[in-house]
């Protein structure tokens, strides 16, 4: 390897952020200036950029051609039009952020190396969604480009300041999760403003602190590294710089310090020669496929007009109130018209299922049909009015693709069986598009499978409305809710019903639910901290000189720091009363002040503070209930439950770094921390992944709650009303239908619909079903309570119930020992006992009318 | 060849739809039919320009009156790009796709149409369609 030195803009490059841009140009940026480069060979050509508000502290090339920076804890999004730099603010960072990191999909990794904290941020436009994932392996202090990303999509991490290290460790991603493997160790330590760079199985580890002139070269296979250390291949060696890989895998490392005598700042790139890419780029050259015109890419439009008492379903083809009804059936296949005799059609449609549509055919006696050709070919089924020999007002009753061909060879019978594919038209869709379909529904990630496929998402959203989801005759996808419109579309008695097909079959007490139990457990960290003053005074001035005369000691303040800090409290702030600062006559002799009193004290008051994270658990006990129904009935109930957890990182690392902050051994604030109130535990709200926070708790509860509501009402839809007309295309899952005759009155939604055709004996008839609710009476109101998540607990302050003690062993016979006693943490707050919180809410159901008179 | 582009029913471009059918009153009371398609194509790795200006020409969905005058008039049909875009889009307008369509499940483009024909003769009408213009199908 050798390093080709190449001179930055004038600027002062001592730790610059940079990254290497979707386009292949470098970004290099600090407080003062900003810059832009184009490799070219073992050069590259700079073009000054207008300086970012504030300084980035660190930087990353996202995948959409952006960079993203963080600025004060900030995070922005920088565009770089041709010269021109803008940037947009993408929120606060989720965690005080050490390195940044453009992972394999797209994703940011986000590290804090005083915490081990990571977050996995997903892009979307502007925004940014952050998610907590495994926490590091181990603490580091020397971020931000000792981590990267291996060509396989692994994390990397090499060397760096937890002590220094040797250690490296890959970590393989999954979804949020980060399974860390510890790899070949380095030969020697790096730490202090090192690099690395990483391309397909290989790592370069650059100067720093420690063996500044070093570059380490690894070859990776697995999780075993081999190691090779070149020898003063920096010329002067380098740390605090930046350094990014080009797209051909070749180093360049910029600015930073060398060492000539002291470190100075660098004023220079050095660019790695190894690959001997000068250029890197794929060449492509576009074939035209076709060039015709797309005229068979246009989509004929049909439109039918018919009378609109057909379409209300006062009269169809096959019942006419002026004269008798002939009628014949199309059916298309691709399009083409079958002219075989067709024996029966059978079209079957229900509530939230396909509709399925037989055909039995006669094909003329010797002809030739290829039949596995037909399999998925579009079917359409149409009634028309033939009482002139010609058809007219023809109405669609089926369109679908045919599923199933089947051949009879002893009778010479075709049977065809069509779908409309309800579940394959779900299966393709996006959850958003599912979610517009089938409006005001509800979903949880917690309560249903985030990656359910798009038919098992449109059933997990139908579960928590009530509504049912077809497709029409026409193909188009429609939503119909349950309660039943105030005017019906039709209304039929028994000049139509056909005789004896009026049935009434009533629900079983068994198949009803009227009460839901719900049992949510939403389990999740609060960080907590004891705020303690503490308080000791040895002596004051009015016994100042008896104090010295009995022989007693003053308290050394070390020792009271020590005596605080060794029964495990962080302090936030200690006063000490200090010894006279003049001639005091004790006894026959005087107190003379030294300069040796001012490690000692009379006394002190300080503020100290416990600092832990603590689980909280809620217990909530949440009935849905239809109190009309259960006045009738009885109580018939079910039970649900469901549970989130609070993702979060490592609870003893949270701690831990909490505490190192409170006493000042680190300056990166950690995400979380209660404020220090004296006398209390005072409890703060932890930042959770979106996933799991309050919030994804809430829609979790919410979305059991719909779900408890829409079984306890479908339940009561198990009564049925059932009759057979002549066939009316109009009756459809979507239409309301009255019932009036004299034995039975009743209303409601189309639950199943069945048309019959038969050419050959010219019968044809719909059969349906109407699904009623009824329960209470017709006219009875089942008021709902508004389906809004039940309160959850809220991080507050407790009295801390007692006090410290101080003991100071000052007499002369005695071991000058400080000794400070703090309560235990009280259990109840360590632990997070769990909180049970019951809640109740009124389902509803619209009462369908069902009146039978006998 | 023919181009892999085609209009279909489902989002995962797996049933081509050869035809849309509407139905409508003849006094024109009936409700207009919102109808969803998806245009796309299965195939990988290709993407489609307009033959005339390719990359720059913006690709279209138009709707075409084979018979002007008579039958339908092209103002009977409304497209959006969603379902709430159907109330503002002008009557027989073209709906814009950008300059160029690229192939594969993720990349089909939704498109809401709305029929809502006036008083009419009964009969069936089919001298509407949905064109787009001549498109070039390219390696992506």
């Amino acid at each position: 390897m050798a390093l080709h030195s190449s001179p930055l803009p004038s600027g002062d490059w001592y730790q610059p952020q940079a990254c290497r841009l979707a386009d292949g140009r470098v970004l290099m940026a600090l407080n003062t200036a900003a810059a832009v480069g184009e490799v070219v060979g073992n050069a590259i050509t700079w073009t000054p950029l207008a300086a970012l508000a504030g300084a980035p502290s660190r930087l990353v090339a996202l995948a959409d051609g952006r960079a993203l920076s963080v600025t004060a804890g900030v995070m922005r999004f920088i565009s770089l039009d041709g010269t021109t730099i803008s940037t947009v603010d993408a929120g606060a960072q989720p965690t005080t952020v050490n390195a940044l990191v453009l992972l394999a999909d797209g994703r940011i990794m986000a590290i804090n190396g005083g915490t081990k904290a990571v977050w996995f941020g997903s892009i979307s436009g502007d925004t940014i969604s952050w998610a907590a994932a495994t926490a590091l392996p181990a603490y580091h202090y020397d971020l931000p480009y000792g981590v990267g990303i291996m060509g396989d999509g692994r994390i990397v991490i090499a060397g760096g300041w937890s002590g220094a290290t040797t250690a490296v460790w890959f970590g393989t991603i999954s979804g949020n999760t980060i399974a860390w493997v510890s790899g070949t160790a380095l030969p020697s330590a790096v730490f202090g403003g090192y690099s690395c760079s990483f391309a397909a199985g290989k790592v370069v580890v650059s100067g720093g602190s420690a063996n500044s002139a070093y570059q380490i070269v690894g070859s990776v296979t697995g999780n075993t590294v081999s190691w090779a250390t070149t020898t003063n291949a920096i010329t002067g060696g380098r740390r605090n710089h930046a350094a990014v890989t080009t797209a051909g895998g070749r180093l360049i490392i910029l600015g930073g310090q060398y060492y000539s005598g002291s470190w100075l700042t660098a004023t220079d790139a050095l660019v790695d020669d190894t690959s001997g890419v000068i250029a890197s780029g794929s060449l492509v050259l576009p074939i035209v496929i076709s060039v015709d015109q797309l005229v068979n890419c246009a989509l004929p439009l049909r439109i039918v007009v018919l009378p609109s008492t057909m379409l209300l379903g006062a009269e169809s083809v096959c019942y006419r109130t002026d004269r008798a009804a002939v009628w014949t059936a199309i059916v298309r296949i691709d399009g083409a018209v079958v002219d075989s005799v067709i024996s029966d059609i059978v079209i079957e449609a229900e509530e939230s299922s396909a509709r399925i549509a037989d055909i039995t055919l006669v094909p003329d006696a010797g002809s030739t049909i290829y039949l596995p050709g037909w399999t998925g070919k579009v079917l359409t089924i149409e009634v028309a009015d033939n009482s002139t020999g010609v058809a007219l007002d023809a109405y669609p009753l089926f369109s679908g693709v045919i599923d199933t061909p089947g051949v009879d060879v002893t009778s010479g019978t075709l049977s065809i069986r069509a779908t409309d594919d309800l579940q394959g038209r779900c299966l393709g869709m996006s959850q958003a598009a599912i979610a517009a379909l089938i409006a005001d529904s509800r979903f949880s990630p917690a309560v249903f499978d985030a990656a359910a496929d798009g038919w098992s998402h449109a059933q997990d959203r139908l579960s928590t409305l009530p509504a049912a989801l077809d497709i029409s005759p026409l193909g188009a996808l429609r939503l119909t809710p349950w309660a039943a419109k105030s005017t019906p579309d039709l209304t039929l008695g028994e000049s139509v019903i056909l005789d004896g097909s009026l049935s009434v079959s009533l629900a079983e007490r068994s198949t009803l639910t009227n009460e839901v139990n719900v049992t949510f457990g939403y389990r999740f960290p609060r960080v907590k901290a004891e705020g303690f003053s503490v308080n000791h005074e040895a002596v004051d001035m009015t016994g100042f000189a008896a104090y010295i005369l009995a022989g007693n000691s003053f308290m050394q303040r070390a020792a009271v720091e020590a005596a605080i800090e060794a029964a495990g409290a962080t302090i936030i702030d200690v006063v000490y009363t200090p010894l006279p600062d003049e001639i005091i006559a004790v006894g026959a002799g005087f107190f003379t002040p030294s300069a040796a009193d001012a490690e000692l004290c009379m006394g002190f008051t300080a503020t100290v503070s416990f600092d832990y994270a603590a689980t909280t658990e809620e217990q909530h006990e949440i009935r849905v209930y239809a109190q009309k129904s259960i006045d009738a009935i009885g109580v018939r109930r079910e039970s649900m439950s469901g549970a989130l957890e609070g993702e979060y990182p490592d609870l003893v690392a949270t701690e831990a770094g909490i505490q190192r902050y409170r006493a000042e051994e680190t300056a990166i604030p950690p995400a979380d921390m209660a404020t220090v109130v004296i006398g209390k535990t005072n409890a703060a709200e932890v930042t959770l992944s979106p996933e799991t926070d309050r919030t994804a708790a809430n829609a979790a509860m919410e979305t059991l709650i719909a779900i408890a509501k829409t079984r306890i009402w479908q339940s009561h839809r198990g009564n049925t009303v059932s009759a057979t007309v002549p066939l009316m295309p109009a009756i459809d899952l979507d239409k309301t239908i009255q019932i009036d005759t004299s034995r039975v009155d009743a209303k409601g939604k189309v639950r199943r619909v069945t048309h019959r055709l038969s050419p050959a004996t010219g019968e044809a008839t719909t059969e349906f079903s109407l699904a009623l609710c009824s329960v209470a009476g017709v006219g009875i109101d089942h008021p709902e309570t508004a389906t809004t998540a039940p309160a959850g607990t809220s991080a507050a302050a407790t009295d801390l119930l007692v006090a410290p003690t101080v003991t100071f062993n000052s007499r002369s016979t005695q071991d000058k020992a400080i000794t400070i006693n703090f309560p235990q943490v009280e259990n109840a707050e360590r632990n997070g006992a769990a909180i049970t919180l019951p809640a109740s809410y009124a389902a509803t159901m619209v009462e369908d009318a069902l009146t039978i008179t006998l | 060849m023919a181009t892999t582009l085609a209009f279909y029913t489902d989002a995962g471009l797996t049933a081509v739809m050869a035809e849309l059918t509407a139905l409508q009153a003849v006094d024109g009371s009936a409700a207009p039919e919102d109808r969803v398609l998806y245009l796309g194509s299965p195939t990988p790795a290709r993407k489609f320009q307009v033959a005339a200006n390719p990359g720059v020409d913006v690709i279209t969905v138009g709707v075409n009156d084979a018979a002007s005058g008579s039958g339908v008039a092209a103002s009977a049909v409304r497209l959006a790009l969603s379902a709430a875009g159907l109330d503002s889009a002008t009557p027989g307008a073209a709906l814009s796709l950008g300059t160029q369509l690229l192939s594969g499940v993720a990349n089909a483009v939704e498109i809401h149409v709305r029929i809502d024909a006036p008083a009419l003769a009964k009969g069936n009408y089919t001298d509407l369609s949905l064109v787009l213009p001549t498109l070039n199908e390219i390696d992506a």
